[in-house]
This record gives C-alpha cells, sequence and structure tokens, in this order.
C-alpha cells in the first residue's frame, strides 16, 4: 500500500438535521487521479470543502498527508492547490494581478508566476482583463491559481463544469500529466464517469452522502454484468423454454435477453431452441458501459 | 501574515472606485466650505473675526461625523464585495492565511484608506484657509490634525460593524442601508445624551472630554472587531 494523501474516517456534516455528508472513508495515495463521482447535490462539494477547511464537519477526521485536518490547517494548506466549482477570480485585474494577488499570501518567487502561466498556456493572454476571458481561460487560470504554490496535493471541484469539449479536452490533458511530471497527487470531482474514465486511476461514487464505490476504474468495470441477447424467430414461444431450463430475462421487440447468463446455460438454451424447431439468427453478448455501471451503482435511472 | 493579505488587499481593490471615493470625500467637504464661505464670506469673517483658523475648523468638522458614517459604510462594502463579487472567498480563504490575518488586513485597509481621507480633509482645510488669506501665524496643526484623527478613532465601532455585516452578508443591501440609515439620522441623535454611540466623533472633536470619546471608541471598536472575527472565523465559506 503506498503512502496516504488524504485519509477520512466518519466524515460527516449535517445541515438542519439533513446528512449532506454521511460517514465518508476516502482513501487517496500518493499519485493517484482520484476521480470523486456523484449525481449532483451527492454531497461532492461538501466533502471537498470540508478538506480544503472552509466548512466544519459535524463529525469524523480529515487527515491530509499525515496532519489532522483543522488543526494543522495552514501546513496542510500550504501544499495544497484548489479550485472550488465556479473559477474565482478579480474580473478587473489582469491574469498576471489575479496571480500576484494570490502570490503574495503564498511568498513564492515571481518567476512562479510565468510558470504556471506557461503551464496552463495563458503567457499570451496574460495582460488582459479576466473579465474579457472564456470560461475555459478562466478555468485555466483557476488551475494556474491552484499551481502557485507548487502543492503535492491539487484538489479540483467540477475542473470542467459548463466548458465546450475543446476546454474539456484542455483541462484534462493538463489533469492527466500532473501525477507523473510534478508528482502532484490530484483529487478531481465530477458527475460525469465518461470523463473521469479517461483521466483517473481510482474513483470514488457518492450518493446521498454516502460512499457506495471506491476502487480502481477497472475494478469498476470487473462490476459489469453481461447480458446475453438471443434473436430467434419466434421470441414468445422460445421465452417458455427459457424459463423451463430457469433461466430468467426478458423479451422486447422480439430480443430475448439474459443479464448474466453464463456459457454452459447458453450452450444448453440454444441446443434445447433448435431441437424445438425454432431459427435463431443471432446470439450476441452485451456489454455494459462504464455509464450504464454508474448508473447501477448510484441507483438511479433517468438523468445524471 | 496579515501584511501578506493586505498587500495582496491593496491589489484587489485598484480600479475598483475606492480611491476615487477616498478623495472624493475630503475634497467635497472643503468645496462644501468653499461655497459656504463664498456665499456669505463678511458674515462669517465678522463672526469669527478673532479666531478665523477656528472659525473654519467649526464649519468643516460640523459635516466630519456624516461623512465618516457614510465613508466607513461605502468603504467596507466595497473592500468585501472585492471577494463576494466572484465568490472569491473560498479560493482565498483556501489559501494557507488565517481567517484572523484575512480579517484583519481587511479591517486595516478599511482604516488606513479612511485615514487617508483624514489626512486630506486638514490639508484641503488649510488650502482653503490660505486662500481666503487667513493669518499664517498662529496655524492651529494640533487642532486641525485632531479634526482628522479624533472623530474617525471615536467612529471605529462602526467600522468594525459594518466591515462584519459586509463581510457576513453577500448581499451588499442589509449593511449599505443600515450605514446610511445612521449617517443620515446621526445629526439628529445630538439630542440624546452625549454618550450615545453616534455622538463620539461630534465629541470627540469638540468637547471637553474629547480624548474620553477617542478611548471609548477604540475600546467599543476593537471589542466589535474582536466579536466580528471570531464569528468570521467559525462561519462555513460557500
Amino acid at each position: 500500500m503506498s503512502e496516504m494523501i488524504i485519509q477520512t474516517k466518519g466524515l460527516t456534516k449535517t445541515y438542519r438535521g439533513r446528512m449532506a455528508v454521511d460517514h465518508l472513508d476516502l482513501e487517496i495515495a500518493k499519485g493517484d487521479i482520484y476521480g470523486f463521482l456523484g449525481p449532483n447535490g451527492a454531497g461532492k462539494t461538501t466533502t471537498i470543502r470540508m478538506l480544503l477547511g472552509l466548512i466544519q464537519p459535524t463529525s469524523g477526521s480529515i487527515r491530509i498527508f499525515n496532519r489532522d485536518m483543522p488543526k494543522d490547517k495552514l501546513e496542510i494548506l500550504r501544499h495544497v492547490g484548489s479550485l472550488v466549482e465556479s473559477p474565482s477570480y478579480y474580473g478587473h485585474l489582469s491574469a498576471i494581478d489575479n496571480l500576484e494577488a494570490i502570490r503574495r499570501i503564498l511568498q513564492v518567487p515571481k518567476s512562479r508566476i510565468h510558470e504556471v502561466l506557461e503551464i496552463v498556456s495563458l503567457t499570451s493572454e496574460a495582460r488582459r482583463p479576466v473579465k474579457g476571458f472564456s470560461l475555459g481561460m478562466k478555468q485555466r487560470l483557476g488551475i494556474a491559481a491552484a499551481l502557485l504554490g507548487s502543492p503535492d496535493l491539487l484538489i479540483l471541484d467540477e475542473p470542467t463544469n459548463g466548458l465546450d469539449p475543446s476546454g474539456i479536452h484542455e483541462i484534462r490533458e493538463l489533469i492527466k500529466h500532473m501525477p507523473e511530471q510534478y508528482g502532484i497527487t490530484v483529487l478531481v470531482s465530477s458527475h460525469l464517469l465518461g470523463e473521469m474514465e479517461l483521466m483517473a486511476s481510482k474513483v470514488g461514487i457518492i450518493r446521498e452522502g454516502q460512499l457506495v464505490f471506491q476502487d480502481t476504474i477497472d475494478n469498476l468495470r470487473l462490476r459489469s454484468t453481461h447480458n446475453m441477447e438471443l434473436v430467434v424467430s419466434e421470441p414468445d414461444s422460445a421465452m417458455w423454454i427459457a424459463r423451463d431450463l430457469g433461466a430468467s430475462g426478458t423479451a422486447e421487440n422480439g430480443i430475448l435477453s439474459f443479464p448474466g447468463m453464463v456459457d454452459a446455460q447458453v450452450a444448453h438454451l440454444v441446443k434445447r431452441l433448435v431441437e424445438n424447431g425454432h431459427d435463431i439468427y443471432r446470439v450476441e453478448q452485451k456489454k455494459k458501459s462504464l455509464e450504464d455501471i454508474f448508473m447501477q451503482v448510484i441507483g438511479e435511472r433517468g438523468q445524471v | 501574515m496579515m501584511l501578506r493579505s493586505l498587500s495582496a488587499d491593496f491589489l484587489k481593490i485598484r480600479r475598483k472606485g475606492i480611491w476615487f471615493l477616498i478623495v472624493l470625500a475630503p475634497v467635497g467637504l472643503v468645496v462644501m466650505q468653499a461655497l459656504n464661505y463664498g456665499l456669505r464670506f463678511d458674515y462669517l469673517s465678522e463672526r469669527y473675526a478673532d479666531d478665523p483658523w477656528n472659525g473654519l475648523l467649526i464649519n468643516v468638522s460640523g459635516f466630519v461625523p456624516i461623512a465618516l458614517y457614510l465613508g466607513c459604510t461605502l468603504v467596507s462594502s466595497l473592500v468585501a464585495n472585492v471577494e463576494h463579487q466572484l465568490s472569491s472567498w473560498k479560493q482565498l480563504l483556501a489559501l494557507p492565511i488565517s481567517r484572523t490575518a484575512v480579517f484583519s488586513a481587511k479591517f486595516l485597509l478599511c482604516f488606513l484608506l479612511l485615514s487617508v481621507s483624514c489626512i486630506l480633509l486638514p490639508i484641503g482645510t488649510v488650502i482653503l484657509g490660505l486662500c481666503f488669506g487667513f493669518n499664517t501665524e498662529p496655524m492651529p496643526y494640533a487642532d486641525l490634525a485632531r479634526m482628522g484623527f479624533y472623530p474617525l478613532l471615536a467612529a471605529l465601532p462602526l467600522l468594525a460593524l459594518q466591515l462584519w455585516l459586509s463581510l457576513t452578508y453577500r448581499n451588499p443591501f442589509l449593511p449599505v442601508s443600515l450605514g446610511v440609515t445612521i449617517s443620515i439620522i446621526s445629526p439628529f441623535t445630538m439630542s440624546l445624551p452625549a454618550q450615545f454611540p453616534l455622538n463620539w466623533p461630534v465629541f470627540g472633536f469638540s468637547g471637553p472630554h474629547r480624548e474620553a470619546f477617542v478611548l471609548a471608541g477604540l475600546l467599543v471598536g476593537s471589542l466589535i472587531l474582536l466579536m466580528g472575527m471570531i464569528h468570521f472565523n467559525r462561519k462555513d465559506v460557500d
């Protein structure tokens, strides 16, 4: 087990009796890109705000870099860069001045400003007032601000929210290179699994304040149950035969589908269907997409 | 740590119209007196014939408390708004800096800004007096400096309160309307005893016990500042 960067135990936040975050046990190891997933309102932002010491937990403990969060707040924050939800910036100031305002507090060398602008490729726009920036540029400026203090841990809350596909791509590429190039561990939240799939090494899925899954993306895939689909000449009577054999499934638009059917069962079923004079047009295995698994894990149908 | 935050704050208030306001207030007060004297110069110079400087000071200082109250309100609100506008609190307070330092820096910023006004006012007053041809000897330096700073110190409770409210409420309506109301009613509270807090800046300048009022302002101001700081330290940031 590699070194833990963030570890929470029983982290809970209640607002007027409602559990916004319910006994969360997060484990984020050094070098991870940890995708923190969940539908809107599941408690992602609340959790992140607690990690940053912006709000106080109702109960539970937070350890970051093996230090206690509220107690050693300033020492921890010195090594953390963050971007929480919508970009925070001072619109009347240029990108350089925005970073300068933060630099004065962090007390890092002035050269860092140009370095971070270079990383997020904003050097050419650095002197324009930020209010004229596109959302993607503002978001990149936010990441530049988060990187200014040369952090060991980057906490990004919904960094791609509201961006167009090319903006999303840019941010994703930026984040992907953080661990290998700068040795930075990244916690990034999102409500879109597809986005995480492309960059995260580990995911935590939160639903109604509770952590319902925490493991690698690959292990999330293994959770999937595949469907065996059969297209036959007479689906209704074929279904009866399948039920006789003890297979449970559904028939829809003439397609019989059997969740989680194993090879032996498939062979048996096909044999019986042929014996009973059915024509079998297709037998195919339908893999569930990661998005389906995600929906299955968060246990709700419809929009995410 | 507070000084770091303060230097960042000075950067953030650039081009926000705050400096304009800071210069406008004392210039405005001096221009008002220029008008006052211009309209009835003979009457006023006859009335204050034995001490023209003191006469001018009395006239200028009459408007200092109301200007101070408005100043405290607007400066706090503008300073707080710099952070509220694009919810920069979450970024600022996630930096390795204590909230106490952030809060004190904001207070110090407001105090320094108002001090600039309070330095400009006596300077403007002197220029106006010289324009009227008042004798340069004796120049009431002590009274001029007192006019600049005693009312400000006596008004610190309001500054602390306004800053606290402005930093707490995202919507500036409540703190600003409270501050403006206070400014408007302040001339009418003169009928109440001198101990009434809104009267402190007046009696901090002209009264037999002015030091007592200044001291009261400092004490109560610090107390409110401390309460605001404790609250700011504990509150959840969203």
